[in-house]
This record gives structure tokens, sequence and C-alpha cells, in this order.
């Protein structure tokens, strides 16, 4: 009994006494933006591009402070004109400085109809103010051949830009 | 109802903003890239707007074509079967009626079944002698001609359960037929 009794009292002043250990801390980034660009598919005989949907686009992006080089990022895209749609995109995102990301991902449309392919882009992050916000220009490329959005096996390539609003939380 | 009347403007200035840049309204004949580029009830065809009934890009295709520009090729196959089939109902019909059948309708299928099967032919060579015996092949002519000879009492009811294809019989050996023969 006294050798439990010291047991469970040595254990209790060692989970007492210790202090937290530091470890990885998942550091967030979100924001906003609108975008739009040039579209391009062999359906197009006349000119070389047509001008592509506008869409609100809402970045979240996740990396380790241990590891601030690089993240994983989830887009929510919200293509809203002229026709509506909605879809989202993983990414994953590599910090080329403080200033400059690349990123590569799968974007996927998925309603009304959907529409997969893949991405890649690169992000100029300009930090204003103290704040940790900061305004980011997002142009990327995206080839999407898959999906039943397609009339056909026609490629569409998107040419994007996008510019908005980072905040770090 | 204001809400809708504003709905209304949004709708009309985005597609106004989408005409101006090329991209159209989704309407027949604005060009599209996807297939939710185009309006309900339009398929995209080609980077065309055009009149669809399936949402399937695939099967929208021939339809869309076959309406825009009045090729009806599929309505066309179903319309010449929907003629043979008549063909063949008024041919049949023909028979019940007791009538001489058209000429042409000697060379059908259901006519050559009939002659091929023999003895139900007898009821209507009794009362189509020229124009069953004038298209009739080889073996069938004798036998028609055989048979013509027993007069119409032994034409119609009795023959007819000895063919196998009930339909083609019940057409020629009629009772009405076979009153018919023997009046």
């Amino acid at each position: 009994m006294t050798r439990w009794t010291v047991s469970l009292a040595t254990l209790l002043v060692m989970f007492l006494l210790a202090r937290g250990a530091e470890a990885q801390r998942l550091v967030m980034q979100g924001g906003i933006g609108v975008g739009t660009g040039l579209q391009r598919s062999d359906l197009i005989e006349e000119k070389l591009f047509q001008r592509a949907r506008t869409r609100l686009i809402v970045p979240f992006t996740f990396r380790s402070d241990e590891d601030m080089g690089q993240g994983l990022a989830i887009v929510g895209l919200l293509e809203i004109e002229p026709k509506v749609s909605f879809g989202l995109e993983a990414r994953y995102v590599r910090w080329l400085g403080k200033v400059v990301s690349g990123f590569v991902g799968v974007p996927a449309i998925i309603a009304p109809k959907s529409l997969v392919g893949v991405s890649a882009g690169v992000d100029l992050d300009i930090p204003f103010g103290k704040s940790g916000m900061s305004i980011f220009v997002e142009p990327s490329i995206a080839a999407m051949p898959l999906g039943a959005d397609l009339p056909g096996d026609h490629v569409l390539i998107w040419g994007l830009v996008a510019a908005g609003v980072h905040a770090h939380f | 109802m204001p809400t809708f009347r504003t709905h209304l403007l949004a709708v009309m200035a985005l597609c106004g903003a989408g005409a101006i840049t090329s991209l159209g309204c989704g309407t027949y004949g604005d060009p599209c890239l996807r297939s939710t580029d185009c309006g309900s009830g339009l398929a995209c065809w080609e980077g065309k707007c055009v009149v669809g009934v399936s949402d399937t890009p695939s099967d929208a295709a021939p339809t869309g074509d076959a309406i825009v520009s009045g090729d009806t090729t599929v309505s066309d196959a179903a319309g010449r079967d929907a003629s043979s089939d008549a063909v063949d109902a008024s041919s049949d019909a023909g028979n019940e009626e007791g009538s001489t059948p058209p000429g042409d309708s000697a060379g059908t299928d259901s006519m050559r079944d009939v002659t091929t099967d023999g003895d139900a032919v007898v009821s209507l060579a009794d009362r189509t002698n020229d124009a069953v015996e004038g298209s009739l092949p080889g073996d069938a002519d004798a036998q028609v001609s055989a048979d013509m000879g027993t007069g119409g009492d032994d034409a119609p009811s009795g023959d007819v359960g000895v063919d196998g294809n009930s339909d083609d019989a019940r057409d020629v050996g009629t009772s009405s037929d076979a009153s018919d023969a023997a009046g």
C-alpha cells in the first residue's frame, strides 16, 4: 500500500511540476480576393482567348511554425459572373522568401457541374501596417481536362490573376 | 416586387458585362466553353450554345443539330419505322377486309410469309387471284393454283391453324373470308 501511495504521489508531482514542452504550432493565414483572367479551349475558333469568369477566392493556408517554408492551403472558389459555380482548390505552397510563394494545386469546381484540373501559380504577399495584414497578387495558370462541365474532350486553360487581402490568425 | 426588380437589374447588368467581354449571357448562339455557360434548355456544342434536350453534351449534340439545322436524322429513323409499321398494318387490314391488296403489298414480308405458309393463302387467293398469283414465288404459285381448284369451302378456318405465324394467319383466314369465299 505504501509503495502505491508513493508511486502515485511521485507521478502527481512530476505532472504538476513539468513545464509544457514547445511543440509544433499551426500557423494559419486566411484571406479573400477577387480574380478573373483569360480562358482558352480548342472550341474557340475566332479568337485566341475569352475572358474567364470572375471569381471570389477565399484562401486558407496552414503551415508549421517549425517549417515556415512550406504549407498546405485550401482555397474556396466562387465563380460569380456571368455564371455562378462553387468549388475548392487544394494547394501545396512553398515560400521562396517573405514576399513570394509558389504553389501547385488541384482546383475542382463542384457545383453545378464538376470541373477538375491542375494549377500552378505565384503569390506576391505585400505586408502593410503592423497588424499582420497583407495584400496579395496571385497570377496563376490552370488546365482543366476533367469534369461534366466540359463539352466533350476539350481541355479548358485558365490564365488568372487574383488580388485580395491576407491576414494572419 | 422591388426584390425581383433588383435581381432582374443585377442579372441584366451581369449579362451586359458578359456580352461586352464576349462571354455572352448563355443565350442561343452565344459562345461557350463550358456546359454551364449556356442557359437552361441549351447545350454547349462546338463552342456555341444550341438547343438541346439532354444535359449530357454528347447526347445533346445530334439532337441539337437536328433541331437547329432542320436535319431530322434521328427522327427520320423513327419515322421510317413508323411508316413501315403503318404499311404492314394497312396490308393486314386489307386482308381482313377481304379486299384486293395493293400490288406492292404482295412484296412485303407479311405477304411473303403468308404465301409460303401454304394453305392459308387459299382464302386470299380465292378473292384476289390475279394480285396474289402475280406476286407469288414459283412453288407457292403451284400450290395456290391447286388449292384454288378445291373451291371456297375448303379454304378458311381449318387451314388457318396450320400456320405457325398466328398473326398472319388470322389476317388472312378470317371467318368472314370463309363466308365470302363460299359465297
